[in-house]
């Protein structure tokens, strides 16, 4: 094919009503998670069963998670899967096998990270930050759904 | 239109309240080929933040000085794209840094594609240097129906991933939804502890719990509209029921799970449900480069 023809033969594709659309649908598709593209995965699964976690100060009492690190607790549980992953690889074994153990050896290595990134007193403001000083914990929310009924159980994994 | 683009852009500042991060635990995005941790300084992310306002008065100075016939030239026709880029690039550095702290956000990927959807327009056309060979047509329409396009395509993405990973069990289990309204409704009070947060959704899950089957109906409906997105390209009238379908979807969500897509929903205002055509197709037509301004869903050219 020419230089001309193959040109035109692009400039067809780029004129066709639907080019844009699956042009960026197959590179959401394909690139995956990589801002500003992503294959968009939340809720793509739905189980009976799910979690969530938040942080707690040295007397164990709830922190409010935005306040102290500018991230939200849905990133936290976010940073926990991620960790998960990387033990169920090094394990050989699948995410939700894992016991308990090494939820809290993802729970330690995800505090050092948010200690790394930065932990604040509650009483910070965006214009004068202190950091936080004592140790935080991390407690683990199961969520389940059973007969119809909503259960949770909370259980400390980790104190940093 | 590109006031509304703007708004999104804007709605994106507050986020810039925030602050850079010092490690990038999973490099994402922009952080895979340069190192972003230079915005835990905050001076610089003051600079990203300067950059992205520049951007958007850079945008919005290109495209008042489209109805001004002098002076013309290159730097007139530089302003848009060149404003474009500069908002991609500050939003996607600060968005790529979040990312890479092994978690990801999904509010401002429809921002970053169709800002960088329209760059690549007003770039193409810049250095082309000529018209849009339909005449009646501006680069402008262009930049919108590619957006509209951008924009279908997220909502297609996203319900593709849902029947990938779940196949059409996804509807059958939708009623287990419950449990992520529980995790998201007490997520939601974590972040701030305000007591007010608390139990915001209790009368949402009883519902849920006690309807199944109306939870079936609503959530396959959802992965449908989601699926039939590229619908929104077939004209002006079928974008304007698929933007109003997805409105109503983001603010279902919004009651039901505390999840909040503010920037989408501007998005879809501008390009799907596309406020400004309907405004000026209310009024009498004085000049045909108005209506053009304004171009419907349908492809140009």
């Amino acid at each position: 094919m020419t230089r001309t023809g193959m040109h035109r033969r692009l400039r067809r594709i780029i004129r066709h009503p639907a080019a844009g659309f699956v042009l960026t649908s197959v590179l959401c598709l394909t690139i995956k998670e990589n801002f500003p593209f992503s294959n968009f995965p939340m809720y793509s699964w739905q189980k009976a069963e799910t979690d969530y976690y938040y942080l707690t100060d040295s007397a164990g009492r709830p922190l409010p998670t935005r306040r102290v690190t500018d991230l939200t607790t849905t990133r936290i549980k976010k940073m926990m899967g991620q960790e998960l992953q990387r033990i169920a690889k090094e394990r050989r074994m699948s995410r939700g096998d894992l016991p308990v153990e090494d939820r809290r050896l993802a729970a330690e290595r995800v505090l050092r990270h948010i200690r790394e990134l930065g932990l604040y007193t509650r009483e910070s403001t965006r214009s004068s930050r202190t950091p936080m000083d004592g140790d935080v914990g991390l407690v683990w929310v199961r969520i389940s759904l059973r007969n119809g009924d909503i259960q949770k159980t909370p259980l400390e994994l980790a104190r940093n | 239109m590109r006031l509304l683009v703007v708004c999104g852009i804007l709605m994106w500042m507050p986020s810039f309240q925030g602050r850079g991060f010092p490690v990038e635990k999973s490099p994402e995005g922009l952080a895979r080929l340069l190192d972003t941790t230079w915005l835990a300084d905050n001076t610089w992310f003051r600079v990203v933040l300067c950059g992205v306002w520049a951007g958007v008065v850079l945008y919005l100075a290109g495209g008042l000085l489209q109805w001004v016939k002098r002076p013309a030239g290159a730097i007139r026709d530089l302003l848009t794209p060149a404003g474009l880029t500069l908002a991609f690039l500050g939003i996607s550095l600060v968005q790529s840094n979040r990312n890479s702290q092994d978690a990801t956000h999904h509010g401002y990927q429809a921002l970053a594609l169709v800002l960088l959807t329209q760059a690549v327009v007003f770039w193409y056309a810049f250095l082309r240097n000529r018209r849009p060979a339909a005449p009646h047509l501006r680069w402008e329409d262009w930049g919108i129906h590619f957006s509209i396009q951008t924009l279908a395509a997220c909502y297609f993405v996203a319900g593709w991933s849902k029947l990938k990973n779940s196949g059409i069990q996804w509807v059958i289990d939708s009623p287990l939804i419950v449990t992520h309204m529980v995790r998201t409704g007490d997520e939601y009070y974590y972040d701030t502890l305000d007591e007010s947060r608390l139990g915001s959704l209790d009368g949402w899950i009883q519902w849920f719990l006690g309807n199944p089957g109306l939870v079936r109906i609503g959530m396959g409906a959802s992965l449908v509209l989601e699926l039939l997105a590229v619908l929104a390209l077939l004209g002006p009238r079928w974008a304007l029921l698929i933007g109003i379908a997805i409105e109503l979807l983001h603010w279902g969500i919004g009651q039901t799970m505390r999840l909040y897509f503010p920037v989408n929903q501007v998005l879809v205002l501008a390009f799907l449900i596309n406020v400004p055509r309907w405004i000026l197709a209310a009024i009498p037509r004085r000049s045909p480069g108005v209506a053009a301004a304004v171009t419907s869903a349908s492809p140009p050219g």
